[in-house]
C-alpha cells in the first residue's frame, strides 16, 4: 500500500482504473539506485532524477524501502548522545559560532570516549535519510512491479465506498478470506451467479451513510481474492469528490500477488482424524464448495460423491445457532455428525441424516449412509 | 417482519459504531433508524442513542438497553480543580445541557474546565486530542485530580482506564470498539472534528454527554457548522482580545525581513513566472483553500496546471527553506539569551537545519517518543532554552514561560498563528515576543499580514 499521494489512475467518464505499471524498465531504474553504502536520503535525491513520472518512481522506492536492509543503530545511544549535544550547548546558549559548535561536540566526545567524529555521526543517525543502506534489495524487478501494482490497486481502495466480488473457488480457499474479512469488522451479502459466487462487501456504518471507513480494510482484504481460480471485482471509490467505478477481473490484470494461503489446516482434530480414516475407503474432498444459503456463505467440510458431511464439533450457541440456520434450508443431501455433548434432539430436526458421537465420529457408525455415494466417488 | 410487534420487549444492542434494535421501533424512531436486510433489524447511527431512547420512552415503549458498558461505575475527582470567574461561567453553561463548545483563548485555561466537567459528571470520560504531546499534557493533568485512573490509546501505547486520552486519529479507528465504554466525550481543539473521517468519532460514538473546546471554531471550509450536532452549540464565548492582558500576556510582533540568497532568488523569480502566467491566462483566483483545490484538481488533467502547482510547491519550499531564514535566527537567539524560545518551521527540513547548525533541540513527527520526553521536560525545567519544531506543536504543550516565539514560516492561516503564538501567551508578568521572519518582496509577505489580520 502506498501514501495516498502516490496513487496513480486514469479516469475515462466514471470509472477509473489504476496506471499499472507494465514495463519492468522503471523497477530495474530504482533496484539500481538503492546501492549498498549509499544513505536513504542520498538514494532518494538521487531518486528525483528518475527519467519518468516523479510519482511512479517515489511509488516504487516506497514498495521496495519495505524491505530494504539499513544499518542497524543503537537507537538508545543515539538519544543520549542527542541529548547530551543539546544540554552542553544550552549551558553555553546559544551557539551561533562554528568554533563554538565544535567545541560542544569535542565535549560531548570526551565524555562519551570516543572521537567527535563519531559524536556529530551518531548525531545525525537519529533521521532515516541518514541511515546506510547495507544489502542489495532483495527482488528482482518483475517482482517489484507486481508488488507496485498490487499497492496501487490497494491504495485505490482506500477509498473504496463497497466492493463486490465475484468468484470462482474452492472452499478451502474461500475460508480464509471469510475468516479475514470477519477479522477485519467488514460485512457481506453473497448470492448465486451461475457457476460463481457473488459477495458485495462493506461495514455496519454503510447502510446508513456512504463512507470510506472501511477502505483501509477492504485493501487489505483483496489480496485474498486474488489467489482465487477466477475472479472480477467493482469497486465504487470517492476520488476527487466523485463516486467512481473501478472494474478489474482476472484476465485484464496485471500480475496482482495473492495473500499466501497457509498451510491447509483442520477446524479440530476431530475432522482430521476422520479425513484420514475416510480416505481409506473413498475418495474424499476436503471444503470442496462455496455454497450460498439465505445470503451467506456456507462451506461443508467433505463431500464423497454428491454427499456433503459436516462435523459439528463442540464450538460456540451462537456459533452452532447460525450452522444449524445454514444446514435447515439446504437443499443437498448433508449427512451431519454431531457430538453428543450438544443438544442433539435440536440437530435431529434437520431434513438431514445426523448421527451423534461421543469424542469421536466412529467409520463403523457412519459408513452406511456414506456408502452409496462413495461407490460414484471412488 | 409482523406487522403487529408483540408486546415483546425492544432491545438496543451495540454494533461497532451504530445500535442494533432488536423488535419494531415506533414510527417516530425512522428518520433515523433504516431496516438493515443483512441482519433483519433496524439500525442506526450511534450517535442518534440519546434521541432513540427518548422516542422510546416518550411513546412508553418498554426497552431493554445493553449499549453502554461504562469503562467504570464511577469516577471521582481526588480533589477538584480550582477554577477563575470565567472558568466556572463557561462550566456552568455547559452543564445546563452537558452538550455543547466553550470557546476560550489559548491559554485561559480550557483544559481545567472539562477536568471540572469530568469531576462533576463523575463518569467514564475519552479526552480526544490533536497530537501526541498533547496525549502526555492531558495525561499529566488529569492524572493529578484523577490518580491511578487515567489511560492513553495512541500509537503502541493502548492502555485502558476509567478516563482515556487519545488522538482523533487513534479515535477515528477504535471508536467501533471503545465508543460504548465512554458516556463523556471532550473534543480538545474541536474545530478539527468536522473534517470528513474524524466526524465519525462524533457520529459513531453513543456518548450522551460531550464537550467541545477551541480557540478558534471557524474553519475556513465552513464545516463549523456541523458541530453543533456533533457536539452541541457555543455555550461560552471569550475571544483573544478580551483576554490579552486580563488573564495573558500582552505581546508584540515584530517582523524580520530577510533576503533570498542570489540563487535562490533567480529560481524563486523563473519559477514565479511559470505560476503567475498560467494563473492570469485561466483568470483564476485564490480567495480561500477550496478554490486552490481547483488547481489541484486542474493538474490531473491539464499538464500546465501541473506545471504551475509543482512551481508553487518548489516555491514555497524556497521560501520556507531559505538559508537566509537560518542566518537569521542567530541574531535572534543572541537577543534573547535569558529568554524562552519556541521556533516554528513549515518544513521539517528548515527545522532539522536550525538544530544542527544551533545545536538546540528539534521536535518533529519523527522525533522517537524518548527524546521528546526529554527534550519537553527540559525545556519546561528550563535545561533547554529554546526547541525548533515543524508543524507538530502548533497546538500542543503549555510550557509556561515562553516568551519568544520565532515564526520562520507558515502558512496565511490565522488559526495557525494564533495558536503558535498563543504558546507564549501564558498569564505571566511582562511581554511576549513574537517574531516572523519572511522573505522580502515575495508572496510571504501577505501571507504574513494576512494570518495577522483581526488580532
Amino acid at each position: 500500500m502506498l501514501p495516498a499521494e502516490l496513487l496513480r489512475v486514469s479516469r475515462r467518464g466514471n470509472t477509473v482504473r489504476p496506471l499499472y505499471l507494465e514495463d519492468v524498465g522503471p523497477a530495474e531504474y530504482v533496484i539500481d539506485l538503492y546501492k549498498p553504502g549509499l544513505k536513504l536520503g542520498e538514494a532518494r535525491e538521487r531518486l528525483r532524477e528518475a527519467p519518468f513520472d516523479p510519482k511512479l518512481a517515489r511509488g516504487l522506492a516506497h514498495v521496495l524501502e519495505r524491505s530494504l536492509k539499513v544499518e542497524d543503530v543503537d537507537k538508545k545511544l543515539v538519544t543520549r548522545i542527542r541529548v547530551e549535544v543539546f544540554r552542553t550547548a544550552s549551558k553555553q546558549f546559544p551557539v551561533v559560532d562554528p568554533v563554538d559548535r565544535s567545541l560542544v561536540f569535542e565535549s560531548v566526545a570526551s565524555k562519551f570516549g570516543i572521537p567527535p567524529s563519531e559524536v556529530e555521526r551518531l548525531f545525525s543517525k537519529a533521521f532515516e535519510d541518514e541511515l546506510e543502506i547495507t544489502d542489495l534489495p532483495s527482488m528482482t524487478p518483475e517482482e517489484l512491479v507486481a508488488m507496485y501494482n498490487t499497492s496501487l490497486v490497494q491504495t485505490l481502495l482506500f477509498k473504496c465506498l463497497e466492493l463486490s466480488v465475484t468468484f470462482k473457488a474452492k472452499g478451502s480457499e474461500v475460508k480464509p478470506a471469510i475468516r479475514a474479512l470477519k477479522a477485519y469488522g467488514l460485512m457481506y451479502v453473497a448470492e448465486d451467479a451461475g457457476s460463481r459466487v457473488r459477495l458485495v462487501i462493506d461495514g455496519p456504518v454503510s447502510i446508513l451513510k456512504q463512507t470510506e471507513r472501511y477502505g483501509t480494510r477492504l485493501a487489505k482484504f483483496i489480496p485474498h481474492v486474488f489467489g482465487f481460480e477466477d475472479w472480477s471485482i467493482e469497486a465504487r471509490v470517492r476520488l476527487h469528490g466523485k463516486t467512481l467505478t473501478f472494474r478489474e477481473e482476472k484476465s485484464t490484470a496485471p500480475g496482482l500477488l495473492p495473500e499466501p494461503l497457509r498451510e491447509e489446516l483442520f477446524d479440530s482434530t476431530v475432522e482430521r482424524d476422520f479425513y484420514r480414516q475416510l480416505s481409506k475407503l473413498c475418495r474424499v474432498e476436503r471444503e470442496p464448495d462455496v455454497l450460498v444459503v439465505g445470503g451467506r456463505i456456507y462451506i461443508p467440510d467433505f463431500r464423497v460423491g454428491d454427499l456433503y458431511i459436516e462435523i459439528a464439533g463442540f464450538w460456540s450457541q451462537e456459533y452452532l445457532r447460525r450452522k444449524f440456520e445454514k444446514l435447515a434450508v439446504l437443499g443437498f443431501p448433508i449427512l451431519v455428525l454431531v457430538d453428543e455433548r450438544l443438544a442433539v434432539s435440536a440437530w435431529k430436526n434437520l431434513p438431514h441424516y445426523v448421527v451423534a458421537y461421543r469424542d469421536r465420529p466412529r467409520i463403523g457408525d457412519v459408513y452406511r449412509y456414506i456408502r452409496a455415494y462413495c461407490r460414484e466417488g471412488s | 417482519m409482523t406487522c403487529f410487534s408483540p408486546v415483546g420487549v425492544v432491545e438496543l444492542l451495540w454494533d461497532r459504531g451504530t445500535i442494533l434494535i432488536e423488535g419494531d421501533p415506533p414510527r417516530e424512531a425512522l428518520g433515523f433508524a433504516v431496516f438493515d436486510p443483512r441482519v433483519k433489524k433496524y439500525r442506526c447511527m450511534a450517535i442518534h442513542y440519546s434521541r432513540l431512547k427518548r422516542v422510546l420512552e416518550e411513546k412508553g415503549i418498554p426497552f431493554e438497553d445493553r449499549v453502554m458498558q461504562p469503562a467504570c461505575s464511577k469516577v471521582e475527582a481526588k480533589v477538584k480543580p480550582e477554577l477563575r470567574h470565567y472558568q466556572r461561567e463557561a462550566l456552568e453553561a455547559w452543564l445546563r445541557y452537558r452538550r455543547g463548545v466553550i470557546v476560550m483563548p489559548t491559554g485561559a485555561g480550557k483544559t481545567f474546565v472539562a477536568i471540572a466537567a469530568i469531576a462533576e459528571l463523575s463518569t467514564p470520560a475519552m479526552v480526544v486530542v490533536p497530537t501526541v504531546e498533547l496525549v502526555e499534557q492531558w495525561r499529566r493533568r488529569l492524572s493529578r485530580y484523577f490518580p491511578g485512573k487515567v489511560g492513553a490509546w495512541y500509537g503502541e501505547e493502548k492502555e485502558e482506564n476509567c478516563l482515556l486520552v487519545t488522538t482523533y486519529d487513534s479515535a477515528y479507528l477504535s471508536v467501533e470498539a471503545l465508543g460504548p465504554k465512554y458516556p463523556f466525550l471532550v473534543f480538545d481543539e474541536v474545530h478539527h472534528l468536522p473534517s470528513e473521517s474524524y466526524r465519525q468519532i462524533a457520529e459513531l460514538s453513543p456518548a450522551p454527554y460531550r464537550l467541545g473546546l477551541t480557540a478558534t471554531p471557524e474553519r475556513s471550509d465552513n464545516l463549523h457548522a456541523l458541530l453543533d450536532e456533533l457536539v452541541g452549540p457555543v455555550v461560552y464565548e471569550m475571544r483573544v482580545s478580551e483576554a490579552s492582558g486580563r488573564y495573558l500576556a500582552e505581546f508584540e510582533v515584530e517582523v524580520v525581513k530577510v533576503r533570498l540568497g542570489e540563487e535562490e532568488e533567480e529560481e524563486y523569480r523563473r519559477l514565479e513566472k511559470i505560476y503567475l502566467e498560467y494563473i492570469r491566462r485561466k483568470n483564476l483566483k485564490f480567495k480561500s483553500p477550496a478554490e486552490f483545490r481547483k488547481l489541484v484538481m486542474l493538474s490531473g488533467r491539464d499538464p500546465g496546471a501541473r506545471r504551475a502547482l509543482e512551481a508553487w510547491v518548489r516555491m514555497r519550499s524556497i521560501l520556507f527553506n531559505s538559508e537566509s531564514k537560518v542566518n537569521a535566527v542567530a541574531d535572534i537567539l543572541a537577543r534573547h539569551r535569558g529568554d524562552k524560545i519556541l521556533i516554528f518551521t513549515e518544513y521539517t527540513s528548515l527545522a532539522r537545519a536550525v538544530s544542527e547548525r544551533y545545536l538546540i533541540p528539534l521536535i518533529t513527527h519523527d522525533t522517537s517518543s524518548e527524546e521528546r520526553r526529554i527534550v519537553l521536560e527540559g525545556f519546561r525545567t528550563g535545561v533547554f532554552r529554546a526547541i525548533v519544531t515543524g508543524k507538530v506543536l502548533d497546538e500542543g504543550i503549555d510550557v509556561p514561560d515562553v516568551n519568544v516565539v520565532v515564526i520562520l514560516g507558515g502558512t496565511s492561516s490565522r488559526r495557525q498563528f494564533i495558536q503558535r503564538i498563543g504558546r507564549a501567551l501564558r498569564l505571566k508578568p511582562g511581554k511576549a515576543k513574537i517574531y516572523e521572519v519572511v522573505t522580502a518582496s515575495t508572496r510571504e509577505v501577505a501571507a504574513s499580514r494576512r494570518r495577522r489580520r483581526d488580532i
